[in-house]
């Protein structure tokens, strides 16, 4: 069960720091800092409440194989829109 | 645990797995909106500064506490099945519910107020905005609709639990339930930033 606490503890720790860095105008950084936290709770929440670190082999790979298509995916957006 | 006769542990196994591939599809599909948020974005930065600072942000941000505090009760009902211990299980699964009822009457609360002000796709708005309007309506009606499928897989999954005997060996059913709702947490907490925080700084 501490694992679920800690979990939750970093999680609200996370959404504070976004929140309040959401008053701060951070011109072009405004993207990546906002997502780049988002990120590291989607990280937090899936290592702490999904537990995929533990689990067998062909479940992580089924995660992987979704965010290496999810990355593709905005790396191309990313691409197409700074080439425009 | 430890007890698992190999079949259990090979239905345990595979039903894990199904809803791993099903999880990693539904992010697929948020994945794709999230990207068509951004690709319309790069053109339209002011509009969709203007969009969220619309957006209720004591809506979206109350929203993200009620997840969070949910996925932690979904999470500790997991952990107690394993153990177990039925009644406990489903008092977290019913408290996850409740507070996922809890989100659906933010959301339509704030619904309710957009509407009233005609941010609504199709009105009197700005071109950039109604791609905001637009973005905003889809996504997070969306996943307000996978919200309201969680609520009642996780109220099903509390009466499975009070009833099932050797509950401990099934914790896997438990576990299912509360994967796709930590899948609906994760879907809001990149939501929150991209329609309510993202607004150019300032109040």
């Amino acid at each position: 069960m501490i694992r679920v606490i800690l979990t939750a503890a970093a999680l609200v720790a996370l959404a504070g720091l976004t929140f309040g860095l959401s008053y701060v105008p951070l011109g072009a950084a405004e993207v990546p800092v906002a997502m780049g936290i988002a990120a590291v709770k989607v990280a937090v929440l899936g290592a702490g409440f999904l537990q995929l670190l533990a689990r067998p082999a062909s479940q992580r790979l089924t995660f992987v194989i979704a965010l290496v298509l999810a990355a593709t995916l905005l790396s191309l957006v990313v691409l197409d829109t700074a080439n425009r | 645990m430890s007890e698992l006769t190999a079949e259990l542990r090979q239905r345990r196994d595979a039903a894990r797995l199904g809803m791993a591939v099903f999880l990693s599809s539904e992010s697929m599909l948020f994945g794709a909106l999230i990207a068509v948020f951004f690709a319309l974005r790069v053109d339209s930065v002011p509009a969709f500064h203007e969009g969220a600072r619309h957006a209720l942000l004591w809506v979206g941000t109350s929203g993200t506490a009620v997840l969070l505090a949910a996925s932690a009760l979904a999470a500790a009902a997991g952990e107690l099945a394993g153990r177990g211990r039925a009644r406990a299980t489903a008092g977290c699964l019913l408290g996850a519910a409740a507070l996922g009822l809890v989100f659906l009457g933010l959301k339509l609360y704030e619904y309710h107020d957009h509407v009233v002000h005609g941010l609504v796709p199709g009105g009197r708005l700005a071109a950039a905005l109604q791609s905001f309007w637009t973005l905003y309506w889809v996504t997070t009606g969306l996943h307000a609709l996978h919200v309201l499928v969680g609520v009642a897989v996780l109220t099903s999954a509390a009466a499975w639990s009070v009833r099932t005997e050797g509950l401990g060996e099934r914790a896997h059913v438990v576990e299912n339930c509360a994967d796709y709702w930590h899948l609906v947490d994760a879907v809001w907490l990149l939501l929150w930033p991209m329609f309510y925080l993202m607004r150019g700084g300032g109040p």
